[in-house]
């Protein structure tokens, strides 16, 4: 029972969930926190035909320059757009948009298919969640997306699709600046307005948010979609190949350069001198690069986030000295002299403990926590915030069956769907408790409650489904439909209300005390129930189906089922087991026998509808035998 | 008798905790009512085991399994295993306590 949070990003895409009150960025299993949000649709089939699915993240992008026409990378960019959005960006990023036939959706041309941005980013939210099903050993919950603050109605409602296509519960969209702010806990300061500047690999974000009431508010954003760390590295890949005297280099001999240039960037974060050495095509270029130079080389890039800063603050009408913190966000931030001119434009240091990589998905899984009520972060629902002993129903032979278990977060649903034990019910009792231990009359009983009018149906046939609803006030809800005549009945319990500390910890010692017998009596009680089952069914064919008896079937079957009668009145469940068992072994010729008839009748009916009705019992005959 | 874990399942275990970046969690494991045929498996990756749990180390300490008192009624000299196939990957419970098995391994009864 867990939320999570992802960081669908323009280049990358992180999920993180909160474990033990500390938020965590879920690896890979190469130990990656990063996933490059890059789709590659290789058009390779299932055996059966089908499109297999794409390749998704690092396995995309490791061979993206040999397959450009069908590797979708920064995909983020069309979310939402509309088709003369799209044709800009797509001719930003040399992209082939089909060409719709009078429609208004954007698709993208990948290979010889054709996508929407919806369907692509849902690929690699779905590789996300699958991660964190995987490490969580549990399905998450629900899951909270960061997208950017400038995102409109359309882009975020795109955002959502993806979500739902990828099979997930969107709990929240949260604004990627606030996740950061969030991230740093900047809310316990209760008001403030702060300032997150987010240098990625190709965009540029600036945020101005507001807090007042523990609440962020964005007051204006601004930024630069052409402007990251990918345009240092490529200042950086100009001097190399200027110094092998290459020009105009393209394919492998301009990436080798952009990839030598990373690194110089990577080695200048820490060291003050980054070798270079790199093969370029028959030019091999050894060089060193100073902090110094290089901080000369991107200066004319760095200094253009100032103009958006100082466009962001223009709209919130503030001056840089009136932040009360800056949150950095993006790898590029990393940089040193990024750092720098922040810190002299707003006079302040920024804060920079948090992995820039990360922040945004660490503030997203905070926010995903908070929705689980179970954080403390969250101040409305500390009074209860897990269900602190089991509910469930009674069920046949005083069974109790749970539906929602001791220590799930709530807000919390689940449905369980039972029958009827007998032919002809007209109503089931509900019986509704609370508590450990295995049989109902050990637990306690917090309401019982009627589903009446059920029409006329044979035992087992009636679908009665089950809801336990516990809301963020902790009330429960219990309601019962009956599946075919959609009959409803429903009750509300406060259910934590009576029980103090002291008495729920009194219930589950003795629910410990008493495993064993428990649910030794659980087992014995579940056994006779078949067995009562098996032999009531036994009966019934008896006394329709007699003259299909051959030998000494009638003999044998009554021999056994007199002895299965018998050890039902006693607790040894290994043979009350074994005889059911046997009972079922020697009616099974008679079993097939009468459904043989059965069948051969309805044929002979020619009546279609009748011959479906009872290739239907059959099944379910068989079915029964099985179960 | 105790609990068993195989190379695999700490191997996969060990990844696990990588990914989750909680190199020091525990494993647990425990037993709940319900499933296809009565009774059926839960595991839990957490922070520290719980205090009336039964606890076992293997591997020089590093792994640590976790039994809450109820489940190692029905758990003890089960063995906890890894398993890779096509049609599933998961951890398995080989129960020597367990009478049968539902086809999806996930329940079984005594």
């Amino acid at each position: 029972m867990a939320n999570i949070g992802i960081d669908l990003g323009t280049t990358n895409s992180l999920v993180a969930v909160v474990m033990g009150q500390t938020p965590r960025v879920l690896l890979d299993d190469e130990g990656r926190s990063l996933t490059p949000s890059v789709v590659r649709y290789s058009g390779a089939k299932n055996p059966d035909g089908s499109d297999a699915p794409p390749m998704i993240g690092w396995e995309a992008l490791e061979n993206a320059v040999e397959h450009a026409s069908t590797t979708l990378t920064s995909v983020k960019r069309f979310m939402g757009r509309s088709l003369d959005e799209a044709r800009k960006v797509a001719e930003e990023l040399h992209y082939t948009l089909a060409d719709g036939e009078g429609q208004d959706v954007v698709r993208i041309q990948a290979g010889d298919k054709v996508v929407t941005p919806v369907e692509v980013s849902a690929w690699i939210l779905r590789l996300l969640y699958m991660r964190a099903n995987e490490c969580l050993m549990a399905e998450p919950t629900g899951v909270v997306i960061t997208v950017p603050a400038y995102f409109d109605d359309a882009q975020r409602q795109a955002t959502r699709d993806a979500g739902k296509l990828a099979g997930m519960n969107v709990l929240r969209l949260l604004n990627e600046p606030t996740a950061a702010a969030l991230a740093y806990g900047l809310q316990e300061n209760s008001q403030g307005t702060y300032v997150v500047f987010d240098l990625g690999g190709g965009t540029f974000d600036i945020s101005v948010l507001e807090l007042s009431e523990g609440v962020f508010q964005v007051l204006s954003t601004a930024g630069d979609t052409r402007l990251g760390g990918d345009d240092f590295d490529r200042e950086v890949a100009k001097l190399i190949l200027a110094k092998a005297g290459i020009e105009n280099a393209t394919g492998k001999v301009l990436r080798a350069a952009m990839e030598a240039g990373e690194q110089a960037k990577r080695d200048l974060t820490t060291g003050e001198i980054a070798e270079i050495s790199v093969e370029l095509g028959s030019a091999s270029v050894q060089m060193q690069l100073t902090r110094g130079e290089f901080n000369e080389l991107i200066r004319p890039i760095a200094e253009r986030t100032l103009m958006s800063c100082k466009q962001a603050l223009a709209d919130a009408e503030m001056e840089p000295g009136d932040m009360d913190g800056v949150v950095l966000v993006g790898g590029s931030t990393r940089v040193p002299l990024v750092r720098e001119i922040v810190e002299q434009f707003f006079g302040r240091e920024p804060l920079s403990n948090l992995d820039p990589d990360k922040v945004v998905a660490l503030g997203a899984a905070l926010q995903a926590d908070i929705l689980t009520g179970s954080s403390e972060l969250s101040d409305d629902l500390l009074l209860m915030d897990v269900v602190p002993l089991s509910l469930g129903v009674e069920t046949m032979g005083g069974v109790v069956e749970r539906l929602i278990w001791r220590s799930s977060p709530i807000p919390v649903t689940a449905s369980e769907t039972f029958t009827t034990q007998v032919d002809g019910q007209n109503a089931v009792d509900l019986h509704v408790l609370q508590g450990e231990r295995e049989l109902a009359k050990d637990n306690r009983s917090l309401a019982r409650f009627k589903l009446k009018g059920i029409p006329d149906m044979p035992a087992g046939l009636p679908r009665v489904k089950v809801t336990f609803t516990v809301d963020a006030d902790g009330i429960l809800s219990v309601s019962a439909t009956e599946q075919y005549t959609k009959t409803h009945a429903e009750i509300e319990v406060q259910h934590s209300y009576g029980l103090g500390d002291d008495e729920i910890e009194a219930m589950l010692e003795a629910a410990i005390d008493h495993a064993e017998s428990d649910v030794d009596q659980r087992l014995l009680i579940e056994a006779r129930v078949e067995a009562q089952q098996v032999l009531a069914v036994v009966d019934k064919s008896l006394s329709r189906d007699a003259d299909l008896l051959a030998g000494n079937e009638a003999q044998v079957i009554s021999q056994v089922s007199v002895a299965l009668r018998q050890v039902c009145e006693g607790d040894d469940r290994k043979r009350i087991q074994e005889l059911t068992t046997k009972l079922d072994e020697v009616t099974a010729p008679f079993a097939q026998r009468r459904i043989e008839r059965d069948l051969k009748l309805a044929l002979e009916g020619q009546d279609a509808l009748e011959v479906l009705d009872v290739l239907d019992r059959s099944v379910k005959a068989a079915e029964d035998a099985a179960n | 008798m105790a609990i068993q874990i195989t190379d695999r399942a700490v191997t996969r275990f060990q990844k696990l905790r990588m990914m989750r970046q909680t190199p020091d969690h525990v494993l647990r494991v425990g037993v709940r009512g319900g499933g296809c045929s009565g009774l059926s498996y839960f595991l839990d990756i957490v922070e520290a085991p719980e205090a009336k749990d039964k606890v076992f180390t293997f591997k020089e300490g590093e792994i640590t399994v976790a039994v809450d008192r109820k489940s190692y009624l029905f758990l003890n000299g089960t063995e906890i295993d890894f398993e890779k196939t096509l049609m599933k990957t998961g951890f398995v419970f080989n129960n020597p306590l367990s009478g049968s098995s539902c086809s999806c391994g996930e329940s079984f009864t005594l």
